[in-house]
């Protein structure tokens, strides 16, 4: 094991060059790895979120689906309204198990954070299996029922008299808390439909209806007679797989581009490891002469000048992954801000695979890389090496 | 100096070549993508800004969905009723409102897509550039086509001639092919309206509905008063827009991200490469300094030679992104979910000197320290004899 010791000769001789080659296939790494990650948990988390609507079909007043899904999730005021008869009427279409009708609206206090009503009937808990009230679902128009993150930041407890927040001179009494749900939900309010419709002055009408189907394989079917009756001419009527596919669709399409960038920037650390040892070889020209003219074959300078550029290959990965884990809070932020249609969740996700995957690549890079170097160096002849003018 | 600095260059082919190459091929990436930025937008822009649409009346459904499926080459699953088009010819905002009918005839074995459109004359105020450059500019009966330039050259017809499509299993006859007009036009297949929904099954179905307006400043009322139209929805351009431009934009940023990344990386080869030049020629430096080479000189001179090398790899890069421009273009063709028929790709001069500028910071921040490292040679270790 003697060459393995060789090989770490480098790093104590030139520890600069060889601290700025690895830093170099570690932001490389650490790029693409990010990429990977970031690129799941984007996906994940949208089809988390659209899951946790509990609902196949969204039906929505008129407008972008994808802004719909989006305000239906993350909580909004509407810029158009449904009309409640269309409820009736998509209520008739055969295969529908649950339509839980919806007015949402968001008000603004004083400080400028948005408060999000919800005014719902008790259609919404056979949607909601996941659910938990402590306390009842409000049952009069005086009660409210609020999410988890308002009743820890507010001390609202149930049976809290509290005036609503953004509606000044309002009251209601808490009469339920939701248990955590980890979403957009735990910051909402809900009251009861007529008595939202009628606080927010939009007597009649709904923002979206949540469906849920008796069988899912159906929704071709279920929705074709929603779009074809007289209220599917008012209303868009969205399959969230749909939606789901469509925004996978773009990101995939994406997703070949960026992977081709991410690996010439691999490439691009690949030369510049390449180099480092090439000019490693030229400085240890007499030293690599004398280890041959000590009976070390060609095979072995090949092979210890392919170990040290492997070392650094791994080094950098190493040191990429780590920093690219330990900067995840930055990049999500960084990735919050340039995206379109943001999940709640996550948006950063780490699984074994994108580091797994990373160091493959940087071996691969670095095999290659370290071609080049470990040839000359074998090739070079005991005695010319030994008489040579460098080191 | 700048003669000295070249020659230290050249004395290292493959080492300096290789550093080179890394920083052409970051910068071409970047180069690029800016370049397609602005040409995206810019495209984009044109296209819509001459047709001088304001609205649209499409399908209930997304109308992003919708561009993508007409560009793919998929059905779009929603038309509107033809009453529509009656309603919005009655409002009084509306100064044109053209019908069109578009259909996607997938040619797979030649690897592309036909796009048939119906249309009626409404459209001919709503296309300023529509001229024929052979034969009339209208159509002379149900039975007739007029092609856009490219598709005229692919099948090569021209006016008069018979032309028979396989999947309407009907003869037509060519009634003119339009000037070059540099928008999408150019690689379509006119039919009249009532033709265009037979062959497609679409009787009394329309794709959508463009729309102008008598004054610009009425689009709020105007689309307020269309959006109860049953059935239908209003988009506006400059909504339309924004969402081609914020989806593109997003998978922009991640590229463009990247991008700076190969550059950095790049950068510390260029700095491994010089300080490794300056350490293998410490004695030759001294030397230098002990025959009246000042500090400043000796600096000036390294930083010379990594700002040579940067900027000599930027332009191999900017040439490379050049070279390389229309196949790029075509790959993102491909992935733009809305590509004008124009250029995508601009490779203004303010890239390009965008791109030269980067490649003297690049330079900068990788040459200095071994530049300093340089001048710190002493001339006594020459005379030493060291």
């Amino acid at each position: 094991m003697t060459w393995l010791r060789l090989t770490l000769n480098d790093w104590r001789l030139r520890p600069l060059r060889m601290a700025v080659t690895t830093a170099g296939v570690a932001i490389a790494v650490a790029a693409c790895c990010s990429l990977f990650a970031l690129n799941r948990g984007y996906q994940e988390g949208i089809r988390l979120e659209l899951n946790r609507l509990g609902a196949h079909v969204l039906l929505t007043p008129k407008g972008c689906p994808y802004d719909a899904a989006s305000m239906a999730l993350h909580g909004a005021t509407w810029p158009c309204y449904l009309k409640q008869e269309y409820l009736a009427e998509a209520r008739s279409v055969p295969g529908l198990a649950v339509a839980a009708p919806v007015f949402m609206t968001a008000v603004y206090e004083s400080n400028a954070t948005a408060i999000v009503y919800l005014g719902v009937d008790t259609n919404i808990l056979a949607l909601k299996t996941g659910w938990h009230i402590t306390g009842s679902f409000p049952s009069t128009d005086d009660e409210l029922l609020v999410g988890a993150d308002v009743s820890k930041r507010r001390g609202w407890r149930v049976g809290t008299r509290v005036s609503l927040p953004g509606l000044s001179g309002q009251s209601a009494t808490v009469t339920g808390v939701l248990a955590p749900t980890h979403s957009t939900e735990d910051s909402f309010l809900y009251l009861r439909l007529a008595d939202a419709q009628q606080r927010f002055h939009h007597p009649g009408e709904l923002t979206h209806v949540l469906v849920r189907l008796s069988d899912p394989n159906q929704m071709d079917r279920v929705v074709a007679e929603l779009r074809g009756c007289d209220a599917g001419l008012a209303m868009n009527v969205v399959p969230l797989a749909h939606v789901f596919r469509t925004i996978q669709g773009v990101v995939n399409s994406t997703q070949l581009l960026l992977g081709s960038i991410a690996v010439v920037a691999l490439l691009i650390a690949g030369t510049g490891v390449s180099n480092s040892i090439l000019m490693s070889v030229t400085e240890r020209t007499k030293e690599i002469g004398v280890m041959r003219a000590l009976g070390a074959s060609r095979a072995d300078i090949f092979r210890i000048i392919w170990v040290e550029t492997l070392q650094v290959c791994i080094a950098g990965a190493v040191v990429g992954i780590v920093g690219a884990v330990l900067s995840t809070p930055a990049i999500e932020t960084w990735a919050r801000s340039k995206l379109p249609f943001v999940p709640a969740d996550a948006l950063v996700r780490w699984h074994w695979q994108a580091p797994a995957l990373s160091v493959a690549l940087a071996l691969i890079a670095g095999s290659v890389a370290a071609f080049l170097p470990a040839w000359r160096a074998a090739r070079l002849a005991p005695v010319l090496a030994i008489r040579s003018r460098e080191n | 100096m700048l003669l000295l600095a070249l020659r230290n260059l050249v004395r290292r082919p493959l080492r300096n070549g290789l550093t080179l190459g890394g920083l052409a091929a970051a910068v071409a990436i970047l180069v690029s993508l800016l370049a397609f930025e602005r040409g995206y937008e810019r495209a984009l822009a044109t296209e819509l800004n001459r047709m001088g649409l304001q609205l649209m009346l499409v399908p209930l459904g997304c109308p992003y969905d919708a561009a993508v499926r007409v560009l793919k080459g998929r059905p779009i699953e929603n038309s509107l009723p033809e009453g529509a088009l009656a309603e919005v010819r009655r409002d009084p905002a509306v100064a044109v409102a053209a019908p069109l009918l578009l259909a996607a005839v997938p040619r797979d074995r030649e690897r592309r897509v036909e796009m048939w459109v119906g249309l009626d004359r409404a459209a001919l105020q709503l296309k300023p550039w529509w001229h024929a450059a052979e034969g009339r500019d209208w159509f002379s009966g149900d039975d007739s086509v007029i092609f856009g330039c490219d598709a005229a050259e692919i099948e090569m017809r021209s006016p008069g001639d018979l032309f028979f499509s396989p999947e309407s299993r009907q003869q037509f006859r060519v009634a003119g092919v339009l000037e070059r007009s540099g928008t999408s036009d150019d690689s379509l297949f006119f039919v009249p309206l009532r033709t265009a929904q037979r062959m497609f099954g679409a009787t009394g179905r329309l794709t959508a509905v463009a729309i102008r307006l008598r004054d610009p400043s009425l689009l709020r009322e105007a689309s307020e008063r269309l959006q109860r139209i049953p059935g239908a929805q209003v988009v506006t351009i400059s909504e339309m827009m924004g969402v081609f431009l914020n989806l593109v934009g997003a998978a922009r940023v991640l590229m463009q991200a990247l991008a700076v990344i190969a550059v950095a990386v790049s950068v510390l080869s260029l700095f491994n490469t010089l300080l490794a030049a300056v350490v293998e020629r410490a004695s030759e430096l001294s030397v230098l300094r002990a025959i009246g080479a000042s500090r400043i000189q000796t600096l000036g001179l390294v930083c010379l030679e990594g700002l040579l090398l940067s900027v000599v790899g930027s332009a191999v890069g900017i040439l490379l992104a050049a070279a390389a421009g229309g196949s790029i273009e075509e790959v993102a063709r491909q992935f733009v979910p809305f590509a004008p028929p124009e250029s995508l790709i601009a490779l203004t001069g303010s890239v390009i000197w965008r791109g030269l500028a980067l490649g003297l910071v690049a330079g900068l921040a990788g040459g200095l320290y071994p530049a300093w490292k340089a001048s710190r040679s002493s001339p006594a270790a020459a005379l030493k004899g060291a």
